[in-house]
């Protein structure tokens, strides 16, 4: 089984924190359809990342 | 009737003993082991090479004038080239030994079991071909043993490969210090890279390179797939709306039929959003077999999905279309 990484990155300047933390909830909340093992909130100078693993199911 | 049943287990008996000799006999002159005969005395050589081994060259070369540069450069470089000497035949004699050993059990029972095989066949006489038929299920239950060996045998020949590459790396940083003078790469820098090329040439060390390149290429199969994302408000937005009316899909039929009704639109998404879905379900499963496949795949191309207007209308017209499966 290979997991697969999705990142997104949310520009700063058109997106707060808590706009993006809101949609991290969405995806938290949503992981008993998608298979998402973890959905992590970092950042850079320019961007909130989200960064989602999904696992394979058979 | 008791004295011919006698006569028979004893002819029996006789046979058996005689295919066992036989086939051990086989078996010595079976060998086949890959490699040619050596010529050289290798326990003389190593015996001869071990002053290189034992300090006494060593010292001889500590010992040796520091100012007569061109001296004490032959023999670091005489000690250096025999240590290297000494371990290629030590590695070689363990190749020989990994890869030939392997080949010979299996060759010498194959064989064996061939020709008994053909003996049985070819034998009029119930009673020998009884004693033949045990011997050749005893040959073939052997081999069997040693075919659960056969992962062995097809990993040695990856790990030898391993092993010499590994060496070869090793022996790229003694090449070239051998180019230096004593100053620049002295005897005990030299052990240092000694020690890796005699290292390089294990089996414990091509297993971690092995899976070093397996680790690798796991990493590789995990890239990070990056989808733009202009605004987190409006993303939201558009995976709600298409999620309130997911829920009016109840069943494994529902959603394979909704999986059908959206594969029209999946060539206009982005490529990495494309690449998402081919990874997750490469058998496109989702579209025939696997409802539980469909519902992850569906569900997870909602949450990454561009929320323009005509996207969510597709979304919202496809689970229409799809309530209405059995």
């Amino acid at each position: 089984m290979t997991d697969v990484t999705v990142k997104r990155p949310y520009p700063k300047a058109t997106n707060s924190k808590a706009d993006v933390q809101k949609v991290q909830q969405q995806i938290l909340e949503n992981k008993g359809n998608t298979g998402a093992k973890s959905c992590v909130l970092s950042e850079d100078d320019t961007n909130w990342y989200l960064t989602t693993v999904y696992e394979t199911t058979c | 009737m008791q004295i011919s049943r006698l006569q028979n287990a004893f002819r029996q008996a006789l046979v058996g003993l005689a295919v066992c000799a036989w086939c051990g006999l086989l078996a010595d002159c079976a060998p086949v082991v890959g490699y040619p005969k050596d010529p050289e005395d290798t326990d003389a050589t190593l015996v001869t090479l071990a002053p290189y081994f034992n300090g006494s060259k060593e010292a001889d070369y500590v010992n040796t004038d520091p100012t007569n540069v061109v001296l004490r450069k032959q023999k670091r470089d005489v000690i250096i080239l025999e240590r290297i000497h000494a371990y290629n035949i030590e590695f070689a004699d363990f190749e020989r030994r990994l890869y030939g050993d392997g080949n010979e059990v299996s060759l010498g029972s194959d064989l064996v079991g061939l020709v008994l095989g053909g003996l049985i066949a070819t034998t009029g006489n119930a009673a020998t071909k009884s004693a033949l038929g045990a011997a050749s299920i005893g040959v073939s239950g052997a081999n069997t043993a040693i075919n659960k060996d056969l992962y062995y045998q097809k990993t040695i020949p990856a790990l030898l490969a391993q092993m010499e590459a590994d060496r070869l790396k090793a022996l790229a940083p003694i090449a070239a210090g051998l180019k230096l003078s004593d100053a620049d790469y002295p005897l005990m820098q030299a052990y240092i890279d000694l020690d890796a090329y005699k290292t390089a040439g294990s089996i414990p060390g091509a297993i971690n390179a092995v899976n070093q390149s397996a680790g690798n290429a796991k990493d590789d199969a995990q890239a990070v797939i990056t989808l733009q994302r202009a605004s987190a408000v409006d993303q939201l937005k558009g995976i709600q709306t298409v999620q309130a009316q997911l829920k009016s899909l109840t069943t494994d039929a529902q959603y394979l039929a909704l999986a059908r009704a959206m594969q029209v639109y999946l060539s206009s998404r982005s490529p990495a959003l494309q690449q998402v879905i081919n990874q997750l379900d490469p058998k496109a499963l989702r579209l025939s077999a696997s409802a539980k496949k469909a519902r992850q795949i569906m569900n997870i191309w909602i949450e990454n999905d561009d929320v323009s207007t005509s996207n969510q209308q597709q979304w919202l017209t496809a689970i229409a279309v799809a309530s209405t499966a059995k």
